[in-house]
């Protein structure tokens, strides 16, 4: 490829960006036309897009972390609520127990807790209380019963907050008896 | 062995729970929810939007458009079990008395364990009591089944009347179902039910 024929794609495909960022579909569609007669400029403007695209998602990224930040910050009783991706793992409750730390909170209970909130490891999720107590107590050592029962109930609402994101709900319902039906 | 046998087996093998005769008091509800990974929730003026709202402010729900159609559904509820994919919770109405609210928890804990495939979405047109008697569904009958069996063992029945004709030579069922009751934590009729259909104690 000559010089010139270089310099011509550069200068096309800087249009071409700017066409994108102002969202000029016509602009965008018109440099797509020339790919035909221009060798190498597809590849180049495939380029660009995919420049764009992740640019702009690192910014998503970036915004949603500042929001997050501002929020927990400046109102200190305030939670971000994420979903958690893949199997539920001990730092996903660590850090759930962490920003919602149950009443009468032992130091002991905190300082664990801190230990759990850097474990990456993921939470089998057929254990019942009693094994889930014993697995927890192989890897961190002896765990209190009731930092446990806590443990377990945020594991399990993390888990339906997941599936609550693709699943369907089935509920069976019974109606409360009214007053007169209460006295006969 | 019918389906609620084997479901209440079941269950205390998964909780390692062998019911004792000799041993007195109720059986451990809170240990069996815990140990098959079922929430449970007690929380006043009970409807589905009073659940729903519960859903969204404790993050078991993420987005409201999941329960959208329960949060406009107020009908004063005794019961309800809540399933995700593998994930459930039942919930009980807390103005009502300590043994019925045992019996709804464990009526809702059947259908959690039993009717995952089935469960659908329905709400019982009429009330079901707690001895059985009003239900029209074969779920509802099975959780009320269930229920029953799991809060009033057959083993420990059998084995206070015995006692008690062994103490007074005779076993009247209503002060069988008395006793039983104030222990087990149930409510009365649902014991005098119990009795009745597994024919213990003297009419």
């Amino acid at each position: 490829m000559k010089p010139q024929d270089r310099l011509k794609i550069d200068l096309i495909a800087e249009d071409y960006r700017n066409a994108v960022l102002l969202g000029n579909l016509k602009l965008q569609e018109r440099y797509y036309t020339l790919t035909q007669t221009v060798p190498g400029l597809l590849d180049r403007l495939i380029d660009v897009d995919a420049e764009v695209y992740s640019d702009h998602e690192a910014e998503s990224a970036d915004d949603i972390r500042q929001i997050a930040n501002a929020a927990t910050s400046h109102l200190i009783s305030g939670q971000v609520m994420t979903v958690p991706r893949g199997p539920i793992r001990v730092k996903d409750v660590a850090d759930e127990l962490f920003r919602t730390p149950p009443g009468q909170w032992t130091t002991e209970q905190q300082l664990l807790n801190e230990r759990l909130r850097k474990s990456e490891e993921a939470i089998p999720v057929e254990l019942g209380f009693t094994r889930l107590m014993a697995w927890l107590a192989t890897r961190f050592g002896e765990v209190p019963e009731r930092y446990a029962e806590r443990f377990q109930e945020v594991s399990l609402t993390l888990q339906m907050r997941q599936n609550s994101m693709d699943e369907q709900y089935a509920l069976a319902a019974r109606r409360a008896k009214n007053k007169s039906e209460e006295t006969k | 062995m019918s389906r609620v046998a084997e479901a209440v087996v079941k269950l205390h093998h998964d909780s390692d729970y062998t019911c004792d005769p000799a041993m007195r008091g109720p059986v451990p509800l809170q240990k069996f929810f815990r140990e098959v990974r079922v929430q449970h929730f007690s929380l006043g003026s009970l409807s589905q939007a009073t659940i729903a709202q519960h859903l969204l402010t404790s993050g078991a729900v993420f987005r409201q458009d999941t329960v959208t159609d329960m949060l406009e559904d107020a009908t004063p509820l005794a019961g309800l079990c809540f399933r995700l994919g593998t994930t459930a919770i039942c919930y009980v109405r807390e103005e009502d008395i300590l043994p019925r609210r045992r019996f709804t928890a464990a009526h809702e804990l059947g259908h959690a364990l039993m009717h995952q495939l089935d469960m659908g979405r329905f709400l019982l047109d009429e009330a079901v009591d707690d001895d059985g008697r009003d239900t029209h569904q074969e779920i509802e009958k099975e959780a009320n089944d269930f229920a029953a069996a799991l809060l009033m063992p057959e083993i420990v029945l059998r084995r206070r009347a015995e006692e008690l004709r062994t103490e007074h030579g005779t076993c009247p069922r209503q002060a069988l179902s008395y006793r039983l009751a104030s222990e087990l934590l149930v409510s009365n009729e649902a014991m005098r039910y119990r009795l009745k259909n597994l024919g213990v104690g003297d009419e």
